[in-house]
């Protein structure tokens, strides 16, 4: 099995996934239980009971992201999401807090659990723990590891491997990376947010651009020279008197060119970030993928990475940990 | 047209372009010179475009939660080859376009500038915002709330040019236009 | 003043850094004699590349400060990445003495004996702290970014854990594969010649406008600023925290920890803490931020 699972942020760019060749698509609700609660993005109930019954006319599977992690004194909205799921018919749901996943482990044994990149379960053991405790089916990988140790672990583990193919890319460990609320206040993990919107500030002097978070410059570049969101781990920052993008450049992931290696290493779903994108983006990303795929089953190339460029960070994309030379 | 430095080939990098280049001629005359005779002469096209938005925010309620971060402020959009600008103003009730010299002192939330054909594929999502800010053909400057959920809205609305009218078209032309797209 | 069972306790945190088996060994052997700390974190948690060179010297260290009446933690690594690390996490667990659990992968081989929930484990709300509860936990050291006010909902939730607050110390805030100490050293982690061994506070870096902002320890990021827990004892018995924890840097830790005793005691204010901590650690912003809700990297008074 392989399924090409293709990010949506509006009902339109879940039609556009769809349309396009997306075996699977996932989304979120329009509050902080998922990972991408960017103003004016994501689904209502209504939007996704819709979308469910679009999606599934066509074939093709909806996956609910309520991935975030419950809120101290107030769990309601996330385990209100897991019921939504199940009420909408949605083809699974994908978690990483453990009191979310004892509530859909519990309340609906039938509903489909994945692990989200969140958990930052990366080792046999981990992985374990959620497939034995709660019936995880399917996890998907924290992007730092290589496609040798991703080999090794499939071999390993019970359940499916899903893994990013394209776009943002975390350099931290995803689940594990406090650096947006310490500038900000509010991080994925706390509001389902990095380096939020309404924290961003972009402005020009002397012919540079500053990109800001909370008024924390934290990069800067002449006009007209390629940008990336601003993430404070692809910013620019002074090590011993030299600056840097210190810990990533503002680069994306594709993977184009390590398709096959990704498919022998037992990877069954590739997952393309991206929700806060457009639907061209999806749909472009999608279609790409959709033909690299169906090219490498038929045992053909799947070209070169060129073709998606301009979609990237920077304009420059990387394999990231999935060569090891990335460490 | 601003350069980009990508590498890659232009013909697929985007959605063949509208027009190249500015579609109309303005002229150099007078209105230009003195800010008030422009914003004067500018009135109109605000006012068209003001019942174009009025008439998009009734036909899709849906959007109301999606602008929230927009309301009550103001977004301030200019095409790159035009010294205009136009400005959005968002309210609980409805909002206002506001046609003006795009050197017009603010305040502004955001400002955004790009080539008009980006702004209209952006507008008619055929093409990804973000591809062209990050290769900086689209300019950002000041707060991304509001921006990003204007953008956000306007692609769970699925607009097009027909959408920018202040009017809708009169039922057949509409259908045949459909057919014709 | 002897400690009664109403004080907040203190604990030495685990070392972050990569400090050479003689520090080490010096380190532990002041903190076992002076120190006023009632536990000791032991153990690598940041790069298991580093724990072949410690592990002997880490091991005597047990030995000296459990006979100078410390009870001893064992810290788990944060990512085990390979077979070798995934086996190490495996012995931890499967032994007896007490370990902080850094990684779920660890909670299967504990089988439910008691552990220390470690602040890189994700828990954010009452639940999942009573499901780990469930499984053995006996204390919580919560992730650094929750606040005192969602800490305290937590501990109200459940009441059989302790709860023990990172107070003292540079910010863990992320956590890579990739080894940031190898990157700026035109490294890669595989043949890192254990450069961060230069660095035993963590690599500062600033912003491009000159403020100091983050550091870098091998695969860790952390603050630059120091964060400091501002809260008297009250204040922190009220919201459910019986311990706090110090993370181990280079400035005098058993003079830091004297501070600490004195403020927690009631014997001196925190601008006496504050001044200590400045003393003992020069050029190191303090911040607070997170505690109040706010930006960890804020200060923001009690």
């Amino acid at each position: 099995m392989l399924e090409l699972v293709c990010p949506a942020g509006t009902p339109a760019s879940l039609r556009a996934a769809v349309e396009s060749g997306a075996d699977a698509v996932y989304c979120g609700l329009r509050d902080a239980t998922n990972a991408r609660n960017f103003p004016g993005l994501n689904f209502s109930p209504d939007e996704l009971a819709a979308s469910v019954e679009f999606a599934h006319a066509r074939g093709a599977k909806v996956l609910l992201a309520v991935n975030t992690f419950a809120t101290a004194g107030d769990t309601t909205p996330w385990t209100g999401a897991v019921d939504t799921a199940a009420a909408c018919g949605v083809d699974a749901i994908v978690v990483a807090d453990l009191a979310v996943l004892d509530h859909a482990a519990n309340r609906h044994p039938q509903l489909r659990l994945h692990l989200s990149v969140q958990a930052a379960a990366g080792t046999p053991e981990a992985i374990a723990f959620y497939a034995e405790r709660f019936g995880v089916k399917r996890v998907v990988l924290p992007r730092i590891l290589s496609i040798p140790e991703i080999a090794a672990l499939s071999k390993e583990i019970p359940v499916e491997i899903e893994a990013f193919a394209f776009g943002g890319l975390c350099v931290m460990t995803e689940g594990r990376c406090d650096l947006s609320s310490y500038v900000t206040g509010r991080s994925p993990n706390l509001s389902g947010v990095c380096s939020p919107s309404e924290c961003v500030s972009y402005s020009g002097e002397n012919g540079q651009r500053s990109a800001k978070l909370s008024g924390l410059t934290i990069d800067r570049s002449a006009a007209g020279q390629p940008v990336g969101y601003p993430t404070i781990c692809k910013g620019r920052f002074v090590d011993r008197g030299e600056a840097s993008h210190i810990f990533e450049d503002p680069v994306s992931l594709n993977t184009i060119d390590v398709l096959p290696d990704l498919i022998r290493a037992g990877v069954s779903a590739l997952k393309i970030e991206g929700r806060q994108r457009g639907k061209a983006y999806v749909q472009q990303v999608t279609r790409e993928f959709r033909t690299a795929i169906d090219a490498v089953l038929a045992g053909q190339g799947t070209g070169t990475a060129d073709t998606l460029a301009a979609l990237t960070e920077g304009h420059r994309s990387t394999t990231g940990a999935y060569r090891k030379t990335w460490r | 047209m601003h350069s980009t430095t990508t590498s890659a080939p232009a013909s697929w990098r985007r959605p063949a372009r509208l027009f190249e280049g500015a579609p109309f001629p303005l002229p150099a005359a007078p209105p230009w010179q003195s800010p008030q005779l422009a914003r004067l002469a500018l009135a109109p096209l605000g006012a068209a475009l003001t019942l174009s938005l009025r008439r998009v925010l009734r036909r899709h309620p849906d959007l109301h939660d999606r602008l929230d971060a927009a309301r009550n402020t103001v977004i301030r959009i200019a095409p790159a080859e035009y010294p205009v600008a136009f400005e959005i103003a968002l309210s609980d009730t409805g909002g206002t376009v506001t046609a003006l010299p795009k050197a017009a002192p603010g305040p502004v939330n955001v400002r955004v500038e790009a080539p008009l054909d980006c702004l209209l594929t952006i507008f008619q999502g055929e093409d990804d915002g973000d591809a062209a800010f990050f290769s900086s053909e689209l300019v950002i400057e000041g707060e991304m709330a509001p921006l990003v959920a204007l953008r956000n809205a306007i692609e769970a609305a699925g607009l097009d040019w027909r959408d920018l009218l202040p009017l809708p078209l009169p039922p057949g032309l509409d259908a045949l236009i459909r057919r014709l797209a | 003043m002897a400690l009664t069972s109403t004080s907040i306790g203190l604990t030495l945190g685990p070392l972050y850094f990569n400090w050479p088996a003689g520090r080490l060994a010096d380190f532990y052997a002041r903190i076992a004699d002076e120190a006023p700390v009632e536990r000791v974190h032991l153990g690598e948690i940041v790069c298991g590349k580093r724990s072949p060179l410690t592990i002997d010297a880490i091991v005597a260290a047990a030995e000296r400060l459990e006979r100078g009446g410390k009870t001893v933690v064992w810290s788990g690594l944060i990512s085990p990445v390979n077979k070798r690390e995934r086996r190490m996490a495996r012995d931890l667990m499967q032994g007896d003495p007490l370990v902080e659990i850094n990684d779920f992968g660890a909670l299967k081989d504990r089988q439910d004996r008691p552990f220390v929930a470690g602040p890189f484990l994700n828990i954010y709300n009452e639940a999942a702290l009573a499901l780990l509860a469930s499984m053995g936990c006996e204390r919580w050291c919560p992730r650094v970014e929750l606040s005192l006010d969602a800490i305290s909902r937590i501990a109200a939730g459940n009441p059989g854990v302790e709860i023990e607050l990172f107070a003292f110390g540079r910010l863990p805030l992320a956590h890579s594969g990739r080894c940031y100490h190898a990157r700026q050293n035109g490294l890669t982690k595989d043949s890192c010649q254990y450069v961060c061994e230069k660095d035993p506070d963590g690599a500062g870096v600033e912003t491009l406008d000159g403020i100091p902002f983050l550091a870098y320890n091998g695969v860790q990021t952390l603050s630059h600023a120091l964060h400091v827990s501002p809260f008297a004892s009250a204040a922190l018995r009220q919201s459910g925290v019986s311990a706090l924890r110090l993370s181990p840097h280079t400035g005098d830790m058993v003079a830091i920890a004297q501070a600490w005793r004195g403020f927690l005691d009631g014997r001196s204010d925190l601008d006496a803490l504050l001044a200590a901590i400045r003393g003992e650690m020069p050029g190191f912003d303090l911040v607070s931020g997170y505690l109040a809700g706010k930006p960890g990297r804020e200060w923001a008074a009690p």
